[in-house]
């Protein structure tokens, strides 16, 4: 698959792309179906240990129906064409995230975050994949519907932090050590997809809609991503080729910005 | 805008024993009903889960928040159940049963569960029945095809199970209704959001299994004429299941009643 030049853009800039319509309709409802059924049962062994009981519910899962998203539609080749075909380790399971309605402001306050910093273990290794991907799966027309958040050049930003001042002050959060722009809350369709890089801060918007939100994600690692784990926080590129080389044409004067958050 | 049923809606209530009232709940309404229990789905805390709920692809609860009971109280439904049983002679209704019904396995779950009517739980049990005048269910989803967890409904029996208690008295339906009366063809009943079924206590029914990917949201209101709430009486229980048209003053006159 090639990569439209905007979408190599986005990604060097912000740090994440939204494609549009890339998974079918049939896939999705077989995904919902899947999910609304687990729903009947209750909450599972294999739900998240980060998810609260209140709006979130967050479980991890190879079903078939839930991978197929990914794998039997055009996602797995749009997710290569970042990296390079044949550089993604294949993943054993996605994750099903939830964003149930909220009432009387049970957010829980901010908490932009990259997902291998996030963890109650701060002494523990970082867990540093390459990218994330998000499938929606349901329509999300407006903000504040349970929408993925994303702070974008934070990918940028936070690999200068490290640069600087190396990932222990990052372990505590990123509140206070980087300087956040406006979050994106994205919106879209389901079917619409997300790419972000791993180091792209980001968060879960609260759902002051009626609705339950779904999507689902799955992080992705390079081949190659074990072995130069802590050297991809700083040179961001280098399991992107595509990128790696827009990044050394240097910037474009006046390129056009993309609908951003879609 | 006065609520009641048109008179076509009365021949088919008459003639089936329930009836779908197109567009009775507002939209707001639907969607606030719908974020409260949303909200409790995702917390996971059902208190008023009902026991006759299995946890596979079916969640009953009995509800008193406001969200939900603005359904009945906030929209004509509690003046079309006025019209129906008579003004002041509706007990008031102070709790809903949300039902969700989730999509289902097919190698899990039957395709139907169990034909009845509502208080035959109790036949069983404590040799009586418990019966009330009508439900009212409020679609809180759209359920436009069958297959979708659809209320399934059995045309005509609430007069056929009159006939049966008539005959055989009130002990007649103890081995299920499905081996007492010879069953019609069900009907799946369709709809969306804001519609409202309307069927007579009498009339058998059932749900359908889901196989769409969605859930299927509906909210319960069982009204009761304030007669049958307060006489507890054998006498007026076996009077009310063999008239069953004597607590509808809004039905007089319309054909079968």
């Amino acid at each position: 698959m090639e990569l439209e030049a905007e979408q190599k853009r986005r990604m060097l800039e912000d740090g994440y792309v939204v494609v549009p319509g890339v998974v079918p309709r049939p896939l999705i409802e077989e995904a919902l179906r899947e999910i609304n059924h687990r729903l009947g049962l209750g909450r599972t062994q294999t739900m998240d240990a980060y998810a609260d009981s209140r709006d979130y519910w967050s479980d991890d899962t190879d079903a078939p129906a839930i991978m197929d998203l990914l794998q039997k539609s055009p996602l797995w080749e749009l997710a290569e064409a970042f990296v390079g075909t044949g550089k993604l380790q294949k993943p054993a399971s996605g994750q099903i995230a939830l964003r149930f309605p909220s009432v009387n402001n049970s957010h829980g306050g901010p908490a932009s975050h990259i997902d291998g910093f996030y963890s109650p273990n701060a002494n523990k290794t970082i867990s540093r994949f390459t990218m994330l991907v998000g499938v929606l799966l349901s329509d999300l027309p407006d903000k504040y519907m349970g929408n993925f958040t994303a702070y974008p050049g934070t990918h940028r930003q936070i690999a200068d932090f490290i640069k600087a001042k190396g990932t222990a002050p990052l372990r505590a959060g990123l509140a206070g050590k980087i300087d956040l722009p406006e979050g994106v809350q994205v919106t879209g369709k389901a079917g619409d997809v997300i790419l972000c890089h791993y180091q792209l801060a980001h968060d879960k918007e609260q759902n002051l809609s009626h609705l339950i939100r779904y999507a689902a994600y799955w992080r992705l690692w390079h081949v190659d991503a074990e072995q130069q784990q802590p050297q991809g926080l700083t040179d961001i590129w280098m399991e992107w080729p595509p990128i790696a080389a827009l990044q050394k044409a240097g910037p474009v004067k006046n390129a056009p910005k993309t609908k951003k958050g879609k | 805008m006065k609520a009641a049923l048109t008179p076509a809606q009365k021949k088919a209530f008459a003639r089936d024993g329930f009836v779908v009232v197109p567009g009775l709940v507002p939209r707001p309404l639907i969607d606030a009903a719908l974020r409260d229990i949303n909200h409790r789905l995702g917390k996971g805390e059902h208190d008023g889960k009902d026991t006759y709920a299995d946890s596979v692809d079916y969640l009953s609860e009995y509800v008193r928040s406001s969200p939900v009971m603005d359904l009945m109280k906030a929209s004509p439904l509690r003046e079309l159940a006025a019209s129906l049983l008579g003004h002041n002679k509706v007990e008031p209704c102070t709790q809903a049963q949300v039902v969700l019904r989730f999509p289902a396995k097919t190698d899990e779950s039957p395709a139907t569960v169990s034909v009845h009517i509502d208080g035959m739980y109790d036949a069983a049990r404590k040799d009586s029945i418990t019966r009330y005048s009508f439900c009212a269910g409020v679609f809180l989803s759209d359920v436009p095809r069958p297959g979708m967890g659809n209320l399934l409904a059995f045309p005509g029996t609430h007069r056929q199970i009159a006939k049966v208690f008539k005959e055989k008295g009130l002990g007649a339906l103890k081995k299920g209704i499905a081996k007492s009366i010879p069953l019609p063809e069900p009907v799946q009943v369709t709809g969306k959001a804001g519609d409202v079924v309307l069927f007579h206590f009498q009339t058998a029914h059932d749900k359908a299994r889901n196989d769409s990917p969605d859930i299927r949201y509906v909210a319960y209101f069982r009204f009761w004429h304030v007669d049958a709430w307060h006489d507890r009486s054998s006498a007026y229980l076996k009077r009310a299941l063999t008239d069953i048209w004597l607590e509808w003053p809004g039905m007089r006159g319309v054909h079968g009643t």
